[in-house]
């Protein structure tokens, strides 16, 4: 019992210990968070009455981090705990800036002598004053006020001292002008010149820019040469306060700090309040330790009221239709979340109607509507009013508004208008194009290298930017007239005209596809035309003598011929005498496509005969005679002058689809098509595109079987000598007498690589001749169907020599499956076993030259064949012999020397021949302009 | 022979022909029939890697079992195959597991080991490549040497001559013409004879012409 006890002791102890660490951990300690100030509630305008919102002011110290917003009809259920619980609290989370100490000795301004005095005011936070001493004020000052040691920028934790935290309204900057003399700066101002005026000197739209050396405002200068201080902010000078001040967050005494910085937070009780009842709340701020202080309880009473007057009003009376078009704002888009409306009415309105409660009802539109068509009889003089109406009847109105004046005029509708079947598309695209081939030109004027004149100017002169325009106005030495913006000049850098420009014109053509119009010309002042077949689309002349010059630009065709309609030609006739850009005449219409393919496309049977149709995308209800049952599917207006939509591959072949489009003017007036289609996207049985390649197989193929007859009446082709292929023998024979084994490499791709192929071919003929010299022939392989490939033709050829004994399966392995895996095994297979000749034929990557310097430094013959271009300088360097390109395909008819393979190299020979002819015509077509000869080469395979 | 020669050759003949067709034909037939080859060819492709796992055990295997040169080596090989198959298997290949973590910071850094020796073998191979013992070796050095120049700061910055006749070319500006002159011109002939190359292959793999990739060719 006595050594229970004598045990129990210490646990006693710490379990006491324990239990008063904990409890003192939970018992709240420290201040409550600040109560908020400055509470007040906004009813909501233009509501139903069932919102409003809670406002109050918080510090940006409090350590309060949510309000929460009790709120009932029933006064007792907030003052009483117990019921207060089972109110539902509107809670607002606060936000807060990470404490930051500042640097206090950087801060600090008790030199600069300044106090702070409170100006208590009932019911709400003091203002804080900031006042400079005086010897006159020092002592009235030191009994009314704190003198201030230090601000602070940023938002200091809590507990930074043992100052008392208190707040104060007030918004001050510690202004810290920079030190010396201010930089007079150098404005442009794009084609003027500066003249001798009645005023003196004036700003004139001239010829080139002018420099005006400009410096600080009078304003802003004597802001700088006040000094270091601290000032209360002037929203007047508000960017002279950002720029040169920093926003104090706190100041602080001797004995306190006030924390000046706050912000008003809101919340909106929204819903479940009912108008015209009387409501009591209160505002509880609750801090991390869940210590609170509440607000006294306060009163509310919202209100249902009228609904917001149709703003924004107009009418445009549409001369074509004879409708008129109404169209106004609800709801201001930051109310729009309260909106209370029932419908609008648009009235006519009558001279006699002052109240506007009568006049002819033009329509009725629900909430969502701001703008209408009303068909109808209507004159210029008419006017009319729009009454919005609420849920519960209130009613407002707008002011009485008639009809705008406009030229409405349609426009023409395009010419030209297709649907087409887009070819050589795989059966997924249509096309709507429309329009005639149309040039034009923008010019581009430049001083190639401007030079200037100085003038000075007197003091007084001053820059005045109004956003439109700049003046240069005078003002006397004193003249409290002065606007903020002037800007002080000092003198002018005066343009001087040259006497030649650099001049680039830039070209667009408008056209589709089907116009076949890649290419234009230009001339300049009737001299010789200047083609671009490049599609550059610009044209450059340097020194072009100031004057006035004529720019002629005619659109060509794919084959280089002048296009023949009107707009496809552009005569422009300027005077270049001041650098600038001269606008095109592009078209202002844009064009509206509209389309519609709702349609059934296939059914589906599935179990128990259950068939599902299955549809188009598109706009459900889809109606091919109504137009407003089709969806927009794009604009375009800039150059194209078609519109081309291309669907996936299950929708290939499928589907009907209609269109139609419409031309807008710049005024919004449009003109709409006729509905072109049904038509359905077909698939075409040649590519019409690959013409030329189809020539050159044909041409191919009938050359070699020229050749291969040729060579079966015996004739002999010479081949010439490939350094590579003719020491192959000497690498196997070398290995023979070393008694070391061979290795042949064919590369990182896979079968139907044609460059495998190669390589496949002339392991046949190695492995024949390995067969033959009893040497070990190994192939590691990189690819699994490489693999069966290469034993079975290594296989075969060793059966061919008669030694099928010799073929060992394993020589031919599985080494690896990714690059460097597979180039670390290789490697290690020289290494190990000193193979005395390496052949690597096939496609290689970044390993070609770790395999080949490893062999090199294992001192094996090396030959190499390759098209890969990037490799062959690699091999070149580190290899006996290489292959390059081509010489890897010729290697087996050059190794077999049968007349068959020889005389299919003869016919790769013709074709080379013929690449190179067509090089040369090419070149001579390109440079003559015979673009039909260039064209028949190019192939477009993106649709 | 049947089996041997004139039934692949048939296969190798119709296919090149369909494929050479659907070359030129645009419809979704067409690309059906090209879409069909893709997939035929990667279940073939799934089958030839099964033999390709059993060719790599027992190349490794008959090398063990021999203590063939530097055999543990292939015992390493075996088990690590063997583990990263069975923790793919076992625990699946989503971010975060075995097989990943095996691949991302065991294979992938070898690799990665591997790609890195190249800068060396460069070094080496670029000294052999440069020793100027002839006169095309000679060309060959000062061209490397110039474009190597153009491509670093240094070659702009070195190029005093410029600042003094500015119509005169920088080290960039030749190493640029290099490159797209010469260069080019070089590549695209050896394009154009690759290209022809890979034709006239092709042309007698589905012909017939060459045989020698199934065995010895004749």
């Amino acid at each position: 019992m006595h050594l229970l006890k004598v045990k129990a002791l210490p646990v006693a102890i710490l379990l006491c210990a324990g239990i008063w660490l904990a409890a003192s951990g939970c018992t709240p300690k420290g201040s409550p968070p600040a109560v908020p100030t400055e509470v007040q509630v906004i009813d909501i305008p233009a509501d139903d009455g069932t919102n409003v919102v809670i406002a109050w002011r918080r510090f940006s110290a409090s350590t309060a981090r949510q309000y929460d917003i009790y709120y009932s009809t029933d006064p007792e259920s907030l003052t009483n705990e117990k019921f207060r619980k089972k109110l539902e609290p509107v809670t607002r989370s606060v936000q807060v800036a990470t404490p930051v100490v500042g640097d206090t000795t950087a801060n600090k301004v008790e030199g600069l002598g300044y106090y702070l005095v409170l100006e208590e005011v009932e019911g709400k936070t003091p203002i804080a004053k900031v006042i400079k001493a005086t010897p006159e004020n020092r002592d009235s000052l030191e009994s009314v006020g704190e003198k201030i040691i230090a601000c602070e920028h940023e938002l200091a934790p809590s507990d930074v001292d043992n100052r008392e935290l208190r707040f104060a309204r007030g918004k001050f900057f510690r202004i810290t002008p920079p030190e010396g003399e201010p930089e007079p700066e150098r404005t442009t101002i794009e084609n003027s010149t500066i003249e001798t005026g009645p005023e003196g000197f004036v700003i004139e739209q001239g010829k080139g820019p002018l420099i005006l050396d400009v410096g600080l405002s009078d304003k802003e200068l004597q802001f700088r040469l006040a000094g270091d201080r601290i000032e209360d902010f002037d929203p007047e000078n508000s960017a002279l306060f950002f720029k040169y001040g920093k926003e104090i967050i706190s100041l602080v005494t001797e004995k306190n700090r006030y924390n000046l910085s706050s912000e008003i937070v809101q919340t909106v009780i929204r819903g479940n309040i009912e108008p015209g009842s009387e409501y009591y709340y209160l505002i509880v701020a609750k801090d991390d330790k869940d210590r609170t202080s509440e607000t006294e309880m306060m009163q509310f009473t919202p209100v249902d009221d009228p609904p917001m007057c149709p703003a924004n009003t107009a009418a445009v009376l549409d001369t074509i239709d004879g409708r008129l078009m109404i169209t106004w704002t609800g709801y201001d888009p930051g109310l729009a979340p309260f909106r209370d409306v029932d419908r609008y009415e648009i009235h006519r309105f009558e001279e006699t109607d002052t109240a506007l409660i009568g006049g002819e009802l033009l329509g009725t539109f629900n909430p969502d509507f701001s703008a209408s068509f009303i068909e109808g009889d209507f004159n210029r003089e008419d006017m009319f009013y729009i009454a919005s109406f609420d849920n519960t009847g209130q009613r407002s109105v707008s002011q009485p508004f008639g009809i705008t004046p406009t030229r409405l005029s349609k426009p023409d509708m395009v010419d030209n208008l297709a649907l087409v079947d887009v070819e050589n598309d795989d059966g997924k695209a249509l096309a709507v194009r429309w329009g005639n081939p149309k040039i034009t030109l923008e010019l581009n004027i430049i001083d190639p290298s401007p030079e200037y004149t100085e003038t000075e100017l007197p003091e007084g002169y001053y820059l005045i930017d109004s956003g439109e325009e700049k003046r240069l106005v005078h003002y006397e030495p004193g003249d409290t007239t002065l606007p903020e913006r002037a800007v002080p000049v000092f003198s002018a850098h005066r343009w001087i005209a040259p006497e030649t420009f650099d001049v680039s014109v830039r070209y667009k053509i408008f056209a589709n596809d089907e116009h076949d119009v890649p290419y234009a010309k230009l001339r300049l002042d009737g001299g010789d035309w200047e083609n671009d077949y490049q599609e550059v689309g610009l044209f450059t002349f340097d020194n072009l003598p100031a004057g006035e010059h004529t720019f002629e630009a005619v659109i060509l065709n794919s084959a280089g011929r002048e296009v023949e309609n009107p707009e496809a030609r552009v005569t422009q006739t300027v005077v270049i005498d001041k650098p600038g850009t001269i606008k095109d005449d592009a078209p202002t219409e844009m064009v509206q496509v509209w389309r519609g393919n709702y349609a059934l496309i296939d059914t589906v049977e599935e179990k128990d005969s259950v068939v599902t149709e299955v549809f188009l995308e598109g706009p459900p209800h889809f109606e091919p005679t109504n137009k407003r049952t089709f969806e927009l599917a794009g604009l375009r207006g800039i150059l194209a002058r078609q519109l081309q939509n291309s669907w996936p591959d299950s929708l290939r072949n499928k589907g009907e689809y209609y269109y139609f489009v419409r031309v807008f003017a710049s005024d919004g007036a449009y003109t709409e098509s006729d509905i072109l289609g049904p038509m359905r996207p077909q698939s075409q049985w040649f590519h019409t595109e690959k013409t030329m390649v189809l020539i050159l197989v044909i041409l191919f193929v009938f050359f070699v079987n020229f050749f291969l007859a040729a060579a079966r009446k015996g004739k002999r082709f010479y081949l010439r000598p490939i350094a590579g292929i003719a020491h192959l023998d000497e690498a196997l024979g070398r290995a023979t007498e070393m008694g070391r084994p061979l290795l042949y490499v064919l590369g990182l791709n896979g079968i139907s690589d044609i460059a495998t192929l190669a390589g496949l071919t002339i392991l046949g003929r190695v492995a024949k001749k390995a067969a033959e010299f009893q040497t070990r022939l190994i192939v590691p392989c990189v690819d699994p169907i490489v693999l069966i490939v290469a034993q079975e033709t290594v296989k075969t050829a060793f059966m061919d020599a008669g030694r099928p004994d010799a073929f060992n399966e394993d020589d031919i392995f599985y080494a690896a499956g990714s690059q460097f895996s597979y180039a670390a095994a290789v490697a290690g297979l020289m290494v190990r076993y000193k193979t005395a000749a390496n052949f690597y034929m096939g496609m290689f990557y970044a390993e070609s030259l770790i395999l080949t310097e490893t062999g090199s430094m294992s001192g094996s013959i090396q030959i190499a064949g390759t098209d890969a271009i990037t490799q062959i300088p690699f091999f070149i360097t580190t290899c006996d012999y290489t292959l390059i390109g081509e010489e890897l395909y010729a290697a087996s008819a050059y190794l077999s020397q049968d007349p068959l393979q020889v005389g299919s190299l003869k016919a790769q020979d013709m074709l080379k021949a013929i690449y190179m002819a067509v090089i040369v015509l090419g070149t001579v077509a390109m440079t003559s302009g015979f673009m039909w000869f260039v064209n028949l080469f190019k192939i477009r395979l993106e649709q | 022979m049947l089996w041997k020669k004139q039934i692949p050759l048939a296969i190798t003949f119709i296919m090149g022909l369909i494929l050479g067709i659907q070359y030129f034909v645009p419809s979704s037939t067409s690309d059906w029939v090209f879409d069909e080859y893709r997939t035929w060819g990667i279940i073939i492709g799934l089958f030839g890697s099964v033999l390709a796992y059993i060719s790599f055990y027992r190349a490794h295997g008959m090398r063990i079992k021999k203590k063939a040169p530097a055999w543990p080596f292939s015992v390493v090989a075996i088990a690590m195959s063997l583990a990263m198959a069975f923790v793919g298997f076992a625990f699946g290949r989503e971010e975060n597991t075995v097989f990943m973590n095996m691949y991302t910071y065991i294979l992938v850094p070898i690799e990665g080991t591997m790609f890195s020796l190249l800068a060396f073998y460069i070094s080496s191979a670029a000294y052999r490549a440069f020793r100027a013992r002839s006169a095309q070796a000679t060309a060959l050095l000062v061209a490397a040497v110039i474009v190597m120049l153009g491509r670093v700061p240094l070659g702009e910055q070195i190029s005093f001559w410029h600042k003094l006749w500015p119509a005169l070319p920088t080290f960039t500006d030749i190493a640029n013409w290099i490159l797209n002159v010469p260069n080019m011109a070089a590549k695209r002939g050896m394009g154009l004879g690759i290209g022809l190359g890979i034709m006239m292959l092709s042309l007698k793999i589905v012909l017939g012409i060459e045989r020698s990739y199934m065995g010895s060719g004749e």
